[in-house]
C-alpha cells in the first residue's frame, strides 16, 4: 500500500488507515451517512469492506420524557430492542409524570441503558413527583461508565455489598441530588479514576471527606447542610471552587492548585477562630494559583488575620506569586468592606496581578452607623503590588461613596492600568458624584484619556472573569 | 514558557508541532483538547507540550479553531441574554462552515489531529464534512475524492456488489 507524501511530511489517507487508529473515526463517519451510502463503501478496498457493518447510528439516545407523548413505550421498545448493543450516551430528562407513570417504567429506561454498557449517563428529573418514585442505586451502573450527571433525584441508601469498581468513571456531576455522606464515601471507594466532581445543592450532605486520589477539579456549591469537608492527604486538586456557608475544612494541600474560588454566602459567625486558622494555614500554600475568586465574607476572615497578629508583623499572610486574575465578590460595600480589600492587598503578596474583577451588590445596604458618623477608616496601603495590573472591571457600580473610593484608589495606585471599566446600570452625571475633592482631577483626566470607561451593559469575552459562573446570585 | 502570561493576562500554553513550530494559546483554548487538559492538570505542560504527531500547518488550524471556540464559548458573564447566546451560536456555525471548507488532504489531517488530541467538537465537524463528501457518490467517485486504491480483483468486487445489490442501484 503506497504512502503519498503531501509535501508537509504528513501521510495522506491510506487504505489501511481503516484498520488503524482511525477505525473508530471512520465508523462514526459511516454513522452519519444513510445506510445505502455506507454499504457502498464496502467495495472501496479491502480495509473498508466490513466497516459499514459496525455502524452505530444510534450510539446516542436522548429521551425527553413526558406522559402526554404517548410514544414512551415505543422509545422503550426500541431501547430494549438494541439487545445490549453498546450505547455511548444516554440522556433521560423527565419533564412531567402522570399517575400511570410508575417508578418501574423510569427504571426500565435506566436499566436498558446499563445493559447497553452506557459510557455517558445523564438523568434529570425535573418533575418532583418523579423524584419520589425513583431512586438511583449506584453499584448497578454500567461497568463502562465514564461520566455520570444526575439532577433532581435521590440515591438509594442501600449499602454497596460486593460492588465492582468503576475503573473508567472520570466525572461525577450531582445537582440537587439526595445523597448521604456514607453513600458518597462508598461511591468514592469505587471510583479510583475520578478526576472531576461537582456537588451542587446536595442538601443531605453533612460531613464529607474527599478521598479520590486522582481528583483534579472539585466544585462544592450551595450544599446548605454541609458542616465540614476534609481532604485526604493525597488530594492534589488543580481547581477548587467552594460556595456556601462557612464550614470546617482541613488544610488543603495548595501547591497544585491553579484556580481557587471561595465564597461564603453568610458571614462567619461563631466560627471565626476556626476559619482564621484555615486561612492562616492555606493562604501561604497558594503560590501556584493564577486565578482567585474570594468573597467579602472570606475577606473579613483574611483581614482579621492581620488584626490577630497586630503586634507581631505579618507582612505576607498570603503568597500569590503566580496570581494573574483576582475576582472579589462583594455582598456589601461599606467602610469595613473597603478596609478589608485594602488589608487583603496589603498582606497578600501578589506581584504579578494583571486583571481585577469586582462584583458589587445589587441591593444597596443601609449605611451603617460608622459610615454615617465617619468612623476612622482603613487608610489605603502605600505599597500594594499593583504595578502589573492592566485591567479592572467593576460590575454593578452604584456610585456609592466606598465604590468611588475604590475606583480612585485604583486610578492612583495601578500605574500600568490601561482600562478601568465601570459597569453601571444607572448613569449619574459627574458633577453629582460624591467624589472627594482631591480625586476630581484624577477622575476627569482618566475619563478624558479613555482609561476610565463607564458602560451600562457589557458582555464581551475579553472582559469576562475566568470564574464567570457565580453560584450565589447577586 | 508554557506558563507565561498573554497580552490579556490569561495563562498561556505553548504547543510544539512535529516540525518544531511553537504555538502559544490561552489555557482555556488549549483545554479544548482532552489530552492537553489532562497534561495541564497533571502539571506536565512545562515548559511546553510537544505534539510529535501534528505538523505545523495543521496545528495552526487547530489553534485557530480552539481560540475561536474558547473565546465564544458560553458560560457568560451572568449578564448575557438568550439573544446574545444565539448570536454567538450563529457566529460559531459560520466559522465552523468556513473553517472546514478545505481540500481533502487537509480535512484528513485535521481529522487525524482532532482524534489524536481528542477535541470532540472538531472531530465531529471533520467527520460530518467527510460524511457529506461520501453521500450520494459512487464507489469510484469516493475512491477518487479520497485517493483510495482499489485492491479488489474485478471478480471480488462484483461478488460484494451482488451481495448487497440494492445499495448499488442507480449509481
Amino acid at each position: 500500500m503506497e504512502i503519498e507524501s503531501t509535501g508537509r511530511g504528513v501521510k495522506r489517507p491510506r487504505n489501511d488507515d481503516a484498520e488503524g487508529p482511525l477505525r473508530d473515526v471512520f465508523i462514526s463517519i459511516l454513522d452519519l451517512v444513510p445506510l445505502k451510502d455506507a454499504v457502498r463503501t464496502s467495495v472501496l478496498c479491502r480495509a473498508w469492506r466490513d466497516l459499514w457493518r459496525e455502524r452505530r447510528p444510534d450510539a446516542t439516545v436522548i429521551i425527553e420524557f413526558n406522559p402526554h407523548n404517548n410514544n414512551m413505550e415505543e422509545h422503550l421498545a426500541r431501547l430494549e430492542g438494541r439487545k445490549r448493543r453498546h450505547l455511548e450516551r444516554f440522556s433521560l430528562v423527565v419533564h412531567a409524570v402522570d399517575k400511570a407513570t410508575s417508578g418501574a417504567l423510569l427504571r426500565r429506561f435506566v436499566d436498558c441503558a446499563t445493559e447497553c454498557s452506557v459510557e455517558d449517563l445523564l438523568i434529570d428529573l425535573r418533575s418532583k413527583s418523579a423524584r419520589y418514585r425513583f431512586t438511583f442505586y449506584f453499584p448497578h451502573s454500567s461497568p463502562l461508565l465514564a461520566s455520570l450527571t444526575l439532577r433532581g433525584l435521590n440515591f438509594s441508601n442501600r449499602l454497596f455489598r460486593g460492588a465492582r469498581p468503576f475503573p473508567f468513571l472520570a466525572a461525577i456531576h450531582l445537582h440537587s441530588v439526595g445523597i448521604k455522606d456514607a453513600v458518597l464515601s462508598q461511591v468514592f471507594a469505587l471510583c479510583p479514576g475520578l478526576r472531576s466532581l461537582e456537588l451542587i445543592c446536595c442538601n443531605l450532605l453533612r460531613e464529607i471527606t474527599i478521598t479520590p486520589p486522582n481528583l483534579r477539579r472539585l466544585i462544592v456549591a450551595e450544599c446548605n447542610c454541609l458542616r465540614s469537608m476534609f481532604f485526604a492527604k493525597s488530594t492534589r486538586l488543580r481547581s477548587y471552587r467552594y460556595s456556601g456557608r462557612p464550614i470546617s475544612s482541613s488544610t488543603l494541600y495548595g501547591g497544585s492548585l491553579t484556580d481557587f474560588y471561595i465564597c461564603y454566602t453568610t458571614p462567619i459567625l461563631g466560627r471565626v477562630s476556626m476559619s482564621n486558622e484555615w486561612f492562616r494555614n492555606t493562604l501561604p500554600l497558594l503560590f501556584n494559583i493564577t486565578i482567585l475568586t474570594i468573597c467579602s465574607n472570606a475577606l473579613q476572615a483574611v483581614s482579621s488575620l492581620r488584626d490577630a497578629g497586630a503586634n507581631a508583623e505579618l507582612p505576607n499572610v498570603g503568597n500569590f506569586l503566580s496570581l494573574r486574575e483576582l475576582q472579589l465578590l462583594m455582598f456589601e460595600m461599606n467602610a469595613v468592606d473597603l478596609a478589608n480589600i485594602y488589608v487583603f492587598l496589603k498582606i497578600c503578596h501578589h506581584p504579578n496581578l494583571e486583571k481585577l474583577f469586582v462584583q458589587l451588590p445589587t441591593i444597596i445596604s443601609e449605611p451603617s452607623e460608622e459610615d454615617l458618623i465617619g468612623m476612622p477608616r482603613e487608610e489605603p496601603p502605600p505599597e500594594v503590588g499593583l504595578d502589573k495590573l492592566l485591567l479592572v472591571k467593576i460590575r454593578n457600580f452604584n456610585w456609592g461613596r466606598y465604590e468611588l473610593q475604590l475606583a480612585s484608589f485604583l486610578l492612583r495606585k495601578a500605574s500600568s492600568m490601561r482600562t478601568l471599566l465601570l459597569v453601571a446600570p444607572r448613569p449619574v452625571p459627574l458633577n453629582e458624584l460624591r467624589i472627594e475633592q482631591a480625586d476630581i482631577p484624577l477622575v476627569e483626566a482618566a475619563l478624558m484619556s479613555g482609561q476610565l470607561v463607564v458602560v451600562g451593559f457589557l458582555d464581551d469575552p475579553l472582559y469576562r472573569p475566568f470564574h464567570s459562573k457565580v453560584f450565589k446570585h447577586f | 514558557m508554557a506558563a507565561a502570561e498573554g497580552s490579556d493576562g490569561g495563562k498561556m500554553i505553548v504547543l510544539i508541532s512535529a516540525d518544531g513550530q511553537r504555538f502559544e494559546l490561552p489555557e482555556a483554548a488549549a483545554k479544548l483538547s482532552q489530552i492537553v487538559l489532562y497534561m495541564i492538570e497533571d502539571g506536565c505542560c512545562y515548559p511546553s507540550i510537544p505534539l510529535p504527531k501534528v505538523d505545523g500547518v495543521i496545528l495552526a488550524k487547530i489553534v485557530e479553531y480552539c481560540n475561536k471556540h474558547a473565546a465564544l464559548s458560553s458560560g457568560a458573564d451572568g449578564s448575557s441574554d438568550a439573544a446574545s447566546e444565539r448570536s454567538k451560536e450563529r457566529e460559531l456555525k459560520i466559522f465552523d462552515a468556513e473553517f472546514i471548507d478545505v481540500d481533502v488532504t487537509t480535512l484528513f489531517d485535521v481529522m487525524m489531529a482532532a482524534n489524536y488530541l481528542n477535541i470532540k467538537g472538531l472531530l465531529d465537524l471533520a467527520c460530518q464534512r467527510t460524511a457529506d463528501l461520501i453521500k450520494g457518490k459512487s464507489p469510484e467517485q469516493i475512491r477518487q475524492t479520497f485517493g483510495i486504491k482499489n485492491d479488489f480483483t474485478p471478480e471480488e468486487e462484483a461478488a460484494i456488489r451482488k451481495e448487497n445489490a440494492w445499495a448499488f442501484d442507480n449509481i
